[in-house]
């Protein structure tokens, strides 16, 4: 929109315009004689100025044509320049004659609607004027991005619009700034509940990924234990088909076969039992029977026990009781003697070093006894990196143990957790090549209600 | 009950169990075939490469040279394409088994197995090596 361009006065345009228009005036006054020419030129100039600042050079020359018509009604001539115009055509003289009463009479009446279309249509331009223009500022104020309000205080254009632009522009910042803070506000929701949506995928993720190797854990604990078991089940089915194949006379065979059937069955027994026992410690449904006992009488227990394999081995086997022989504790003494034995057993079984010795001892820790065993071999040792890793399940090191002889691999797992759900601990210190020290330790008395293994409340959380 | 038809054949045994070992070294001697029964893939394919053999029987789990290391090196060798050979393994699933047969073994049988089924087997592949080595003049 270009209409602020009509207000500037051009001196190329204007300034010829005006002189022709004064000299139509001029003329005007000397075809109707006794008016001042001077007049008539200050009068055309100025109707024409004022025409061009207000409505534009084209209702200018209106208004132009109406101030003539006005100058030659007043002097009895109306319509001058139209004659003149008419002679201009060469028309005939008589027809002057007859049209000039025609003019005079109607004329007037000409003039009368002249003028005041002029004044409506100089009141129209100039309300449409405002109109527009307080349209394209609305416009341009409604596509503002921001800052409605400063933008209804600063702007000088905006301030010279009529009154009722400006109410609608207040009302209108108003809103845009109601809108503003909406719209800041929905954003920071929005932000809050992206990084949620980031922060639980994370979760999630990690739920998963934790599920993932959970199921992986389970698949290998079935495989294992399949497998476990398919191989003393393989020799007690065979064994038993061999008996009742009626080679009875066989004596050699007969025994080692019946040999064959009984260890088959044990090692069954074993796997089956450390896998319930793994199973009670997963799920933290294990039952500790406390009474009260004397240590040392447990360390007998376990050597008497692992004696004989020990004597197999070329083994000698050491008790080191090192408190007072009636020293007595409370504790679940089966699961004590089987973590013992356990530990004691993996020593005679694994190494060939000189002496396996297990021993005991109270130890203060602040206001808290400490009842705690070793077992020490001089066996190989076992690898820093290795020596978390054999407390998982199914973990075994790296040897060329028959798998039937090495176990399931569960026991120092289950070890581990039978002494944490007694409230102690199982740790172990190994240097390779010099041997390995099992350590556990029990407190004075076990705690009543039975922490849940962390493995255990993991999956459940799963 | 009576063990079937013996068809005596020289078995190869390759099994680290002492256990499982000795009592299918057992049910295969009083069918009436000859043993030799060894803890290791090495020792098995050691003994294979300086007497002949109708059957080689092997685990899969072994240290010293394992179930597909073993079925490899028997594959390979010149004069033991015909070798029949029968896996016995405590893995059952389908992987392994499909791993197994991929390896080149003729049988994959499942442990506990039906010390019967073993026999029969023994004695099908016995005969199919047999017409195998009838068929190549070695």
């Amino acid at each position: 929109m270009s209409a602020p361009e009509t207000e500037r006065w051009s001196w190329g345009r204007d300034l010829p315009l005006t002189a022709v228009l004064c000299g139509l005036a001029a003329y005007a006054d000397w075809f109707a004689p006794g008016v001042f020419f001077g007049h008539s030129l200050v009068l055309g100039t100025m109707f024409y100025l004022v025409g061009v600042r207000l409505v534009g050079p084209y209702a200018a020359l209106a208004v132009l044509a109406a101030g003539t018509a006005t100058l030659t009604a007043k002097w009895q001539q109306p319509f001058s320049a139209l004659l003149i115009a008419l002679e201009g055509l060469a028309v005939a003289g008589a027809w002057r004659d007859v049209i000039r009463p025609v003019l005079n009479v109607y004329g007037w009446i000409l003039l009368f609607a002249l003028a005041t279309a002029f004044i409506a249509s100089l009141f129209a331009t100039w309300s449409v004027r405002d109109l527009l223009a307080g349209w394209q500022a609305l416009i341009q104020f409604s596509l503002a991005p921001s800052g409605h309000g400063a933008l209804l205080e600063d702007s000088s254009r905006l301030r010279r619009l009529p009154l009722e632009f400006r109410d609608v522009m207040r009302r209108l910042a108003e809103m845009a700034r109601r809108l503003d803070s909406e719209t800041r506000k929905r954003e920071q929701l929005l932000r809050e509940l992206e990084s949620r949506v980031q922060e639980r995928t994370r979760e999630l993720e990690q739920v998963m990924l934790a599920a993932r190797s959970a199921d992986r854990a389970k698949g290998a604990f079935l495989a294992t234990v399949t497998h476990e078991l398919r191989t003393p089940l393989t020799s007690i089915i065979t064994g038993t088909r061999l008996l009742r194949m009626g080679w009875k006379d066989r004596n050699d065979v007969v025994e080692r076969t019946l040999s064959t059937l009984e260890k088959s069955s044990q090692v069954l027994m074993g796997v089956i039992s450390d896998v319930l026992d793994y199973s009670k410690l997963e799920s933290g449904v294990i039952h500790l029977e406390v009474t009260r006992f004397r240590p040392a009488d447990i360390l007998g227990d376990v050597a008497a026990i692992l004696e004989p394999a020990a004597r197999k081995a070329n083994l000698e086997l050491r008790v080191a009781p090192g408190h007072p022989p009636d020293l007595e504790w409370s504790g679940d003494v089966p699961r004590l003697r089987q973590v013992l034995l356990n530990l004691a057993g993996n020593a005679v079984k694994f190494t060939n070093g000189p002496t396996v010795e297990i021993a005991s001892q109270v130890v203060f820790a602040g206001d808290e006894a400490r009842l705690w065993f070793h077992v020490t071999d001089q066996g190989p040792g076992i690898p820093a990196d290795r020596r978390e890793a054999i407390f998982e399940p199914f973990v075994q090191l790296e040897t060329n143990q028959v798998m039937s002889q090495a176990g399931t691999g569960l026991g120092l797992s289950i070890c581990r957790r039978l002494v944490q759900a007694m409230g102690g601990d199982l740790t172990l210190a190994s240097e390779l090549g010099r041997g390995s020290r099992f350590s556990c330790w029990i407190p004075r008395e076990p705690p009543p209600n039975l922490p849940r293994p962390p493995a255990a409340a993991a999956l459940q959380k799963e | 009950m009576t063990p079937p038809a013996p068809a005596p054949a020289r078995i190869v045994l390759a099994k680290d169990d002492p256990d499982v070992s000795a009592t299918t070294n057992d049910l295969l001697t009083l069918g009436g075939h000859t043993v030799a029964a060894f803890a290791s893939g090495q020792e098995a394919l050691d003994h294979l490469a300086g007497h002949d053999a109708d059957l080689l029987l092997t685990d899969m789990i072994m240290p010293g040279g394992n179930g597909p290391w073993l079925l490899h090196q028997v594959r390979a060798a010149a004069g033991l394409g015909h070798l029949p050979v029968l896996v016995i393994s405590a893995r059952a699933d389908e992987g392994h088994v499909a791993d197994g047969l991929r390896n080149g073994a003729d049988a994959y049988l499942t442990k506990p197995f039906d010390p019967e089924r073993l026999l029969e087997t023994v004695a099908y592949w016995v005969e199919q090596g047999r017409a195998r080595r009838g068929a190549r003049p070695a």
